[in-house]
């Protein structure tokens, strides 16, 4: 009989080796598709951690199917809540047209329940406590649902990973989110993030009947402070109707001092 | 007790309170570098319609009454918004009545804002409460009456209002340093009622306008609960009436009274669950009122973006029926519909009926808004009376029913 093989230093660097090569990256691609794509989400979601609070100014372009223009303008003011299982703090003042101005729109986002709204009116100094189910109606007549533009938070969606393509100037990662919130106007989203800078570059939107229903192009990106990104251009398409709407932002303040109190309905009363 | 008997005075301290305010702001301003300075507003045509000829003969018999009103505000913030100035004049012009045909400061004050807390010291505008059929606990401003019987216009209020914003809710303070009359239609106006409403008012603290009143209010949100208590304690907005001693027309009566309220609002899913009630000493027994209601929202109802919200409120009101002002929400139903079409118009439908219990008199109203380009907007109210009972509050104005279209340029 022959002696049994014993386990030389050699053997143990082989197996070692073997291991590293074959065992370790099996381990990573046994990743699923929705890990993967979750990954990937939470990548793009985490670039943006610690900016505290941004004031800006935006302007909607409004553009039907014959070419008819309509602008609204309105600053937002927006505060990080950095607990993912609680939203942002958002506050929109609403400047034009006109006959809007002096409205604003206090929303501390919730991630799946629904959040807490409370709307202005100056004409009557009315505070009102306002439903916040209809997240899926147009804003301000435009091509955005105010599930489009408030905080886009990591759980508020299930993903999954797709492909990976070129998108202009870069390489995406696309894949596919779910709203895991109830009401929301869509069933998917597919979203192209690059992965150069982990940013959002275009989403695609599926209706409640699974049909693709507007597409919305991120542009003109610019970097704040060092490490926070931020779209400067929103181009939001509707492919049934034919209407767009552009969303362009001012350059984004990050360097304020806002605080809870900031975002409170007695500074709500207090906006002029 | 004493009486004091009024003219309705040119209100001198109002005037007196804006200029002051005025000279301090710009004797500030100038100092300042990095003030924001807004101007804004509107002005507003309107012509309204009456279908009926009027129930007395005083009043003008003319079924189109046209008027012009225009309210400009002007906005001075310096320190990030945290200190402001803020002025809003209000002028109206109206062909049929003499009284409607007024002017007002809706605003003149000055706001400073801290970390805890806020202050405002001028005139001001302040609402409380959440319902939609009647407005039970908003005690602070005078309302003034010849602008809209619905009780939503208000008269500026001088005051000195500071608020705290602790952790256990908002607590807020208001002295009410000077008391305004309500304003009534013209003898020869619509909507004046049976008999003429005088010149003349009585208010029964023996400082007459210049009694301080006082306000206290605290406020929480707790998740999906908003709840508001209340304190006053002063000369009451609403008047009562007393024959006049020519037993020609009436004189408003303004009793002390004290007030608490307290109004909730539960929201929900799409449903706003609301209560507000008071119980008020001053006029005669004590008594208690409230409303309640819901206001419940569906979308997706109609293919489009509108959204249809149904509205129902139930009215009470314990108080004596001679020793207290009138109410007609004694014991009603309010059912309403509000319509938003959500389309780049922001058009929208307010339609909503009061019906009392008792003796089934009907107050019917329209409001559609829209707008129709980035500075213009057009407005269609309509208020129906109907099957108004001889001891009816609408009594005298049931023939009064009118359609109102307002065209207004913003700028």
């Amino acid at each position: 009989m022959k002696k049994i093989v014993s386990i030389t230093p050699f053997r143990w660097v082989c197996t070692f080796l073997i291991f590293v090569v074959f065992v370790f990256p099996t381990a990573t691609l046994s990743e699923t598709l929705e890990e993967k794509g979750f990954r990937i989400a939470a990548k793009s979601d985490r670039s943006d951690r610690g900016f505290i609070s941004t004031d800006v100014k935006l302007t909607m372009l409004l553009k039907s199917s014959a070419g008819e223009e309509s602008i609204r303008r309105l600053n937002m003011k927006t505060l990080e809540v950095a607990d993912e299982r609680v939203g942002d703090k958002t506050l929109l003042i609403f400047k034009f047209p006109a006959d809007v101005k002096g409205t604003a729109l206090l929303s501390h986002s919730k991630i799946l329940k629904y959040d807490d709204q409370w709307l202005y009116l100056p004409s009557l100094k009315r505070v009102k406590r306002i439903s916040s189910t209809n997240k899926s109606g147009p804003f301000m007549g435009s091509e955005f649902a105010f599930e489009d533009f408030t905080a886009m938070e990591l759980n508020k969606f299930d993903y999954k990973y797709i492909r990976t393509e070129p998108c202009g100037e870069y390489q995406c990662d696309v894949i596919e989110r779910f709203p895991r919130y109830d009401n929301s106007g869509y069933t998917k989203q597919t979203v192209w993030i690059d992965q150069t800078f982990s940013q959002v570059r275009t989403i695609v939107f599926n209706d409640r009947h699974g049909e693709i229903i507007k597409e919305l192009k991120l542009n003109e990106y610019k970097l704040y402070e060092g490490k926070y990104w931020r779209s400067h251009d929103m181009a939001m398409d509707n492919v049934k109707t034919g209407k767009s709407t552009i969303l362009s932002f001012s350059e984004f303040n990050f360097k304020l001092n806002l605080s809870d109190g900031d975002f409170t309905t007695n500074a709500l009363k207090r906006i002029r | 007790m004493m009486h004091q008997s009024l003219k309705y005075p040119l209100q001198n301290s109002v005037v007196a309170c804006s200029i002051t305010a005025l000279v301090i702001l710009f004797s500030c301003s100038n100092a300042l570098s990095n003030v924001d300075f807004q101007v804004s507003g509107f002005v507003s045509a309107e012509a309204a319609i009456f279908g009926e000829a009027p129930g007395y003969e005083e009043q003008v018999n003319r079924s189109l009454s046209p008027s012009v009103y225009i309210e400009p505000e002007i906005n001075i913030l310096w320190s990030d918004g945290n200190s402001q100035f803020n002025i809003v004049p209000f002028l109206r012009w109206s062909a049929d009545d003499d009284r409607r045909s007024h002017g007002d400061i809706r605003e003149a004050n000055w706001v400073h804002i801290g970390r805890e807390y806020d202050i405002v010291l001028g005139i001001d505008q302040v609402f409380w409460g959440v319902a939609e059929s009647v407005h039970l606990v908003d005690v602070i401003n005078q309302t003034d009456l010849v602008e809209n019987i619905d009780n939503e216009s208000k008269l500026g209020q001088p005051l000195l209002n500071a608020n705290w914003f602790s952790p256990f809710g908002n607590v807020g303070v208001f002295i009410l340093p000077y008391f305004r009359l309500r304003t009534f239609p013209d003898d020869t106006a619509r909507l004046r009622g049976g008999l003429p409403i005088g010149k003349e008012a009585i208010i029964e603290s023996s400082k007459g306008n210049d009694h301080i009143d006082y306000a206290l209010r605290w406020y929480h949100s707790f998740g999906q609960l908003d709840i508001g208590l209340a304190l006053f304690s002063g000369t009451s907005r609403e008047p009562r009436f007393i024959l006049s001693s020519d037993f020609q027309s009436l004189v408003p009566y303004y009793d002390s009274v004290r007030q608490e309220s307290i109004d909730l609002q539960w929201t929900y899913n799409s449903t706003l669950w609301k209560l507000e009630g008071i119980h008020r000493r001053g006029h005669g027994d004590r008594f208690s009122a409230f409303v309640v209601g819901f206001e419940h929202t569906l979308y997706g109802l109609f293919p489009g973006p509108g959204e249809m919200g149904f509205l129902v409120e139930l009215m009470y009101d314990g108080r004596d029926k001679n020793l207290a002002p009138m109410v007609f929400t004694d014991r009603d139903v309010f059912l309403g519909l509000r319509y938003s079409h959500n389309d780049e118009q922001d058009s929208t439908l307010l339609a909503g009926a009061y019906v009392d219990v008792d003796d089934s008199s009907q107050l019917f109203f329209i409001e559609a808004k829209r707008r129709l380009s980035s500075y213009w907007s057009i407005q269609l109210t309509a208020k129906l009376f109907s099957h108004i009972k001889e001891d009816s509050t609408f009594a005298g104005i049931e023939k009064d029913s009118h359609l109102t279209l307002q065209t207004t340029r913003h700028f």
